[in-house]
C-alpha cells in the first residue's frame, strides 16, 4: 500500500512539474529580478541575501504599497541623478574626499553650491551629470581672452541649445574679450556678466540645483576660475514643431493657430492675443523626474485670487514623477477624477484660452504639452467651440442648438431604439414600425445583441481609424464604415435601420467639440442602451434622474459643473442661445471675477439711440 | 474594503434592474401586428372576430436589404386576414393565437369595423372590455360596416396602399375635405355613449362589388342635386377600391337606430362645428330650369347656439351656422360674381343648408331620437348641479325641443375667374 502510495505521489509530482511553469536558466541570459523594495511590498522575507544591498535601498524598501517598481541598478553604474551626500552644509565647499571617489558616492544636489576652484566644480559637475558616460552633455573648457585670461569652462545639453546663440557667445568671450580683467576674483562673475557676454538673458547663480535646472532645460552655464557663481546664459533652442493648424478643434471662421509643445512658444501665443501688462504666467515645477514646468496664466486684476491661490495650491501639491501632457496634470488637479465628465477643459486653442483669461478664468500650461487647460469650466462651456463669437449671433445660436441636440442624440439614441422597439411599440408610426419589423425578420439576433454588435463595430472603426499607421492613410474610415455596414445588413446580422441609427449616433458624438465630453457620453451610452434594453423609458428615465444628480454634483475649481443652470445663477448672454455681442455686458457670474462688466451697456457708441438700439 | 463596498453595490443594482426588467419587453419578431379588427354576429357564439394582421416582411419590402436570403423574397400580401367565432374580442384574440406562431398584439391597431347587425344589438359591452385592455389605441377609428365586417376586411385591399394602416388614417384626415363622413375615434365614441348630453355616431363603411348600376338620378333627370346622396356600399363606382366610406350611423344609446347619407352628414357636421371643406352644389336661384351651382364651402367660424327655457319647460336651441363659399362651377352663365348678383346667391344658398339641417333635425328627433349634435352640452349651462341635470334627462326631453337653424353665408372667393360671360356663338 505504501508502495503503491509512493507510486502515485511520484507520478502526481511529475504531473505537477509537467504542467508548472519552470525557468530555463540556459536560454535567459537576462533575468530583471525584483529590487528588495519590491520583495518587501509583497512580503517576501529574503532580508539576509539583500543584506549586502546599500543603506539607500533599504531606506527605499519602506515605501511599501504604492511605490513603483524599479529594475535593478546594475552594479556599479553611475546613475544620472545623484540621491544621497554625507553632508557638507556649507556652500562653496565639496570635500574632495567625494570627488576622489565620485563612483559610490552620491551628493545631494540640492545642497550644493558652487566652489571657487574651476577644478572642484568641473569634478562636482561631472558627478552630477555622469559624465564622461553621459554622452550628450558637453562639457567644454574655454580661455577668455581678458588680460590676464580667464580660465573656464561651459556646460550644455547638446540638442537643446541654439548653437548660432552659443556661437555668439564663445566668439564674445574667447575672441573679442580683449579686455583688462578686474583684480577682484569674487567680482569676476559680475564683470563677464556685464560687459563681455551679449546673451539676452544672463544670471548668475551658485546653487548646483539651480544650475542644472536651468542646463537641463537649455542654458548654458559658464563656470569661471576663482568665481563661487556660475553664469546662466539663455541659449535654449531645440528641434520643435512649428505652429500648426489646429487639427483637433477645426473651425470655419477665426484664428487658425494652435499650441505646440514648446511652453514660451505657447504662452507667447496668448500673450500675443492678450495685449495687456496684467496678464501674469507664474512657472510652477511638478514632476520630481522630469520637472517639467508649468505656467499658469491669468489676469491679475481681474481673475479672482481665491483662485488663482487655489490652482497654484493644487499644482504646487502634486508629488508625481512624471507629467508628460496636461493630461495627466488634469486627473491629478481635477476635483471628482471617479466621475466620467471631465471638470477641466483642455484646448489646443490660443483664442480660447485667452477669451476664458479675459473672462476671469486661468490658464494652465504645461510644457510639452500642445493642450492648455482652461479652470474653472462648466459643461456648457464644454459645448461652445469660440467659433460661435465669430460668426453672426444667429449663426451662433442655430449651430449650438444643433449641439444640444448631439448631444442628447449621442448618448441617448441607441438606448431609446431599444425601449422603443422592446417596450413603446404604440409609441411610433406605424410604417415605421413595421419596417423596423419588416428588417428584423430575418437578423437571427434579440435586438440588444444587434446594437452591441454594431456599437461594438462603430467603437473598432473609430478606435483603428485612429491608430493605424499613416501609410495606410484614411481609407480605414470608409472601408469600416460603408462596407462593414453594406456587407453586415446583406449577412442579415444587423438590419439597416440600424445601421443608420448607429451612423447618426455617431456622427452626432463627433459634433461634440470637447473630445473629453464626447468620451464620456460614448461610455454614457453603453449604460443607456443597458437600461433601455431592460426597463425601456423608465430605465432611461432612472439613468437620466441618476446621471444629472451625479452631474449636477460636480465641481470645477469651485464652480458648479451645471452653472449657470444647475445651480440657477446670473444666467448671461451666452450660454445656449449666442445673444448678439452687445449684449455681453457681464463676465459669467459663476466666476466671480474681481470686475463684472465686460462693457457698458451701450457698446455701439456710433448709434444714435439711447439705449443702444436694443429695443428694436 | 471600498472596493468591496462599491462592488456590492454594482452587484446590488444588477440584481435590482434583473430581477424587475425585461419580462415586459417583446421583439418585434415576436409579435403580429393587428392593423384592423373586425366584429360580427356569430351564428353559434357570439360574435366572428376577424383580425388583419400586417405582413411586416411584405411592407418593409426586402429588397433592397435581404438581398442575400434569395429563396423567400417576403412578397406576398401586405396583409392576413382571419376570422374565429368566439366569445369576446380578448377571447378572439387568444383563440386565434392558437393559429399564429406569435403574439397578437393590438398596439397598432388603427380601425375597429363593427357590423351594422353587432351595431343595432349595441356595443358598449364590446367596448367596454376593449377600452380595459392595456394594448387598445384609443385613438383608432371606428366604422360601422353595412354587411360582413369580415367580408369587409377580407376585400378592402388598397391596391395603392402599402400598409392598410395607412388607409384608416387617410380616410380619418380626408373627412375634413369633403365631410361625407366624420371622424370618429374610439375614445370619443366610449365618451359620448356614456355621455348625459349627446349620442353617438360612428362613420359608416361598406364593400360595393358592383358597378355604376346604383346611382340615383341626378337633378336633370328629376332627382336631388347633391352629391351625398348615397351611403356607403351604393356609390357608384367601380374600380379596385373596394371599400367605401360614405354616411353615418346614428345611435341611441349604444344600439345603432338609423343611417345618415353623405349630405345629411355634411349637415350634421356643420351643425357641430365640424365641418372643414366640402363642394355642395344647389340649383339656380334665377334660372328656370333645374341647373346647378356648385360651391366650395367651408365652416368660417364655429356655430353659435343660443339655448333658453320656455315657460312650459320645453327647451329652444338656437343655432347660427357661418359659412364661406367660393364658386366653383355655373352651368348657366349668369355672372354671379357681380355685387348685384352675389347676395342672391348667398341667400339662396343658406336657406338651402338651412332647410337642409331642419330637415336633418327632425329627422333625429322624430325617427331616431336621438341627439347626435350635442345640443345637451349647451343646454347643461343652465343647470348648477350635475344631479339636477341628470334629473332633467336631456337625452329623453330632446325630441320635444325646438331646434332653429340660421345660416349666415358669405361668397368671398370666385376661384380664378372674375366675371362669368356667356357662351357666344355665331348664330
Amino acid at each position: 500500500m505504501t508502495e503503491n502510495g509512493w507510486c502515485g505521489m511520484s507520478i502526481l509530482a511529475n504531473l505537477l512539474k509537467l504542467i508548472t511553469y519552470e525557468e530555463n536558466p540556459d536560454r535567459e541570459g537576462f533575468v530583471l529580478k525584483e529590487t528588495s523594495a519590491d520583495q518587501k511590498a509583497t512580503g517576501k522575507n529574503e532580508a539576509p541575501s539583500i543584506g549586502k544591498n546599500s543603506p539607500d535601498e533599504q531606506k527605499k524598501a519602506q515605501a511599501g504599497r504604492g511605490s513603483f517598481k524599479k529594475p535593478v541598478r546594475p552594479a556599479g553604474k553611475v546613475t544620472e541623478k545623484p540621491r544621497k551626500i554625507k553632508d557638507s552644509g556649507e556652500a562653496g565647499a565639496v570635500q574632495t574626499g567625494q570627488t576622489a571617489g565620485r563612483v559610490n558616492e552620491k551628493p545631494v544636489v540640492d545642497k550644493l553650491s558652487v566652489s571657487a576652484s574651476l577644478a572642484e566644480n568641473r569634478d562636482t559637475v561631472g558627478i552630477l551629470y555622469g559624465l564622461p558616460e553621459n554622452k550628450d552633455i558637453i562639457m567644454r573648457d574655454i580661455v577668455i581672452g581678458t588680460e590676464p585670461v580667464i580660465n573656464g569652462f561651459v556646460i550644455f545639453i547638446d540638442g537643446l541649445v541654439d548653437k548660432s546663440v552659443q556661437d555668439l557667445l564663445f566668439q564674445a568671450l574667447m575672441l573679442f574679450a580683449a579686455r583688462t580683467a578686474p583684480p577682484e576674483k569674487g567680482k569676476l562673475a559680475l564683470f563677464v556678466k556685464e560687459r563681455l557676454l551679449p546673451g539676452n538673458q544672463i544670471t548668475l547663480q551658485s546653487r548646483f540645483r539651480d544650475i542644472l535646472d536651468a542646463v537641463n532645460y537649455g542654458d548654458t552655464a559658464l563656470f569661471l576660475e576663482g568665481c563661487a557663481d556660475a553664469l546662466l546664459v539663455e541659449t535654449k533652442g531645440w528641434e520643435h514643431r512649428g505652429i500648426d493648424r489646429p487639427t483637433i478643434e477645426q473651425v470655419v471662421r477665426g484664428p487658425q493657430e494652435a499650441f505646440g509643445e514648446t511652453l514660451r512658444t505657447n504662452t507667447a501665443l496668448i500673450r500675443k492675443l492678450i495685449k495687456n501688462e496684467n496678464l501674469t504666467t507664474e512657472f510652477i515645477k511638478v514632476g520630481t523626474r522630469n520637472q517639467v514646468n508649468v505656467a499658469v496664466m491669468y489676469l491679475r486684476d481681474l481673475a479672482n485670487p481665491a483662485l488663482v491661490a487655489e490652482v497654484k495650491r493644487r499644482i504646487d501639491s502634486v508629488k508625481t514623477d512624471l507629467i508628460i501632457d496636461s493630461g495627466t496634470l488634469e486627473e491629478l488637479i481635477e476635483d471628482n477624477p471617479y466621475n466620467l465628465n471631465p471638470t477641466v477643459m483642455a484646448t489646443e486653442r490660443p483664442d480660447r484660452v485667452a477669451a476664458s483669461i479675459i473672462e476671469g478664468r486661468v490658464g494652465i500650461i504645461v510644457d510639452g504639452s500642445p493642450f492648455a487647460l482652461i479652470v474653472p469650466t462648466t459643461m456648457y462651456e464644454m459645448l461652445h467651440t469660440g467659433e460661435e463669437l465669430y460668426t453672426r449671433w444667429q449663426f451662433g445660436t442655430f449651430i449650438r442648438y444643433l449641439r444640444a441636440l448631439a448631444f442628447y442624440l449621442s448618448f441617448l439614441l441607441p438606448g431609446l431604439y431599444l425601449s422603443v422597439v422592446l417596450f413603446h411599440q404604440e409609441m411610433i408610426p406605424t410604417e415605421l414600425l413595421l419596417a423596423i419589423a419588416g428588417n428584423r425578420e430575418r437578423v437571427p439576433f434579440p435586438s440588444l445583441v444587434e446594437v452591441l454588435l454594431m456599437e461594438i463595430s462603430f467603437e473598432l472603426i473609430r478606435e483603428a481609424g485612429l491608430r493605424i499607421p499613416g501609410v495606410m492613410g484614411t481609407t480605414i474610415g470608409i472601408v469600416g464604415a460603408l462596407i462593414l455596414g453594406q456587407a453586415a445588413v446583406q449577412a442579415n446580422i444587423v438590419s439597416p435601420i440600424l445601421v443608420i441609427l448607429v451612423a447618426v449616433t455617431g456622427l452626432s458624438s463627433f459634433a461634440i467639440p470637447y473630445y473629453s465630453l464626447a468620451f464620456s457620453l460614448r461610455i454614457y451610452r453603453f449604460f443607456y442602451i443597458a437600461v433601455g434594453a431592460m426597463l425601456g423609458f423608465f430605465g432611461i428615465s432612472i439613468g437620466l434622474f441618476a446621471q444629472i444628480i451625479l452631474t449636477a454634483n460636480l465641481k470645477s475649481f469651485g464652480v458648479p459643473y451645471l452653472a449657470p443652470i444647475g445651480p440657477r445663477t446670473v444666467t448671461g448672454a451666452d450660454v445656449v442661445t449666442r445673444l448678439p455681442v452687445f449684449f455681453h455686458e457681464k463676465r459669467p457670474d459663476y466666476l466671480n471675477p474681481l470686475e463684472i462688466a465686460r462693457q457698458p451697456d451701450v457698446s455701439r457708441g456710433w448709434l444714435e439711440q439711447k439705449d443702444g438700439g436694443k429695443d428694436n | 474594503m471600498r472596493a468591496a463596498k462599491i462592488f456590492f453595490f454594482f452587484l446590488a443594482a444588477l440584481t435590482l434592474l434583473f430581477l424587475t426588467g425585461c419580462f415586459g419587453s417583446r421583439e418585434t419578431d415576436e409579435t403580429f401586428y393587428v392593423l384592423a379588427m373586425g366584429f360580427d354576429k356569430g351564428e353559434k357564439d357570439n360574435m366572428v372576430v376577424t383580425v388583419s394582421i400586417a405582413n411586416p416582411k411584405a411592407i418593409a419590402g426586402m429588397g433592397g436589404g435581404g438581398g442575400g436570403g434569395g429563396s423567400a423574397k417576403g412578397e406576398g400580401k401586405n396583409v392576413v386576414v382571419q376570422s374565429v367565432e368566439t366569445y369576446g374580442p380578448l377571447a378572439g384574440i387568444e383563440q386565434l393565437g392558437t393559429s399564429t406562431s406569435r403574439h397578437l398584439s393590438l398596439l397598432h391597431t388603427k380601425a375597429y369595423i363593427f357590423s351594422e347587425d353587432m351595431a343595432r344589438e349595441g356595443l358598449g359591452s364590446w367596448f367596454s372590455t376593449l377600452s380595459r385592455y392595456h394594448e387598445l389605441r384609443a385613438t383608432s377609428y371606428v366604422f360601422v360596416c353595412r354587411g360582413k365586417a369580415k367580408d369587409f376586411l377580407e376585400k378592402n385591399q388598397p391596391p395603392l396602399e402599402l400598409s392598410p394602416t395607412k388607409q384608416y388614417e387617410l380616410i380619418g384626415s380626408l373627412s375634413a375635405a369633403h365631410g361625407l363622413y366624420q371622424n370618429s375615434m374610439f375614445k370619443e365614441f366610449y365618451q359620448d355613449y356614456k355621455s348625459w348630453s349627446i349620442e353617438p355616431s360612428l362613420p359608416l363603411a361598406a364593400i360595393h362589388e358592383g358597378g355604376l348600376e346604383t346611382a340615383k338620378p341626378g337633378v336633370v333627370k328629376g332627382g336631388e342635386q347633391t352629391l351625398g346622396r348615397y351611403v356607403a356600399g351604393e356609390v357608384p363606382i367601380t374600380g379596385e377600391n373596394k371599400a367605401q366610406f360614405d354616411g353615418t350611423a346614428v345611435f341611441r344609446g349604444d344600439k345603432m337606430v338609423g343611417t345618415l347619407n353623405g349630405e345629411e352628414t355634411r349637415y350634421y357636421l356643420m351643425l357641430r362645428g365640424q365641418f372643414e371643406n366640402g363642394f355642395l352644389i344647389i340649383l339656380d336661384p334665377l334660372v328656370a330650369e333645374p341647373s346647378g351651382i356648385g360651391l366650395s364651402v367651408h365652416q368660417a367660424r364655429s356655430p353659435k347656439y343660443a339655448t333658453r327655457f320656455n315657460e312650459d319647460g320645453s327647451v329652444t336651441v338656437d343655432v347660427d351656422i357661418y359659412l364661406e363659399a367660393d364658386l366653383a362651377a355655373m352651368l348657366s352663365g349668369i355672372n354671379y360674381e357681380s355685387p348685384d348678383n352675389k347676395p342672391i346667391l348667398e341667400e339662396a344658398f343658406s336657406e338651402n343648408i338651412r332647410e337642409g339641417c331642419q330637415k336633418l333635425i327632425e329627422r333625429t328627433q322624430e325617427e331616431f331620437k336621438s341627439d347626435i349634435f350635442g345640443f345637451g352640452e349647451q343646454v347643461k349651462g343652465h343647470f348648477w348641479t350635475v344631479q339636477s341635470w341628470r334629473n332633467f334627462d336631456w337625452l329623453q326631453k330632446y325630441p320635444e325641443a325646438q331646434v332653429n337653424v340660421t345660416v349666415h353665408t358669405r361668397i368671398r372667393r370666385t376661384g380664378l375667374q372674375l366675371k362669368t360671360t356667356q357662351v357666344k356663338s355665331g348664330e
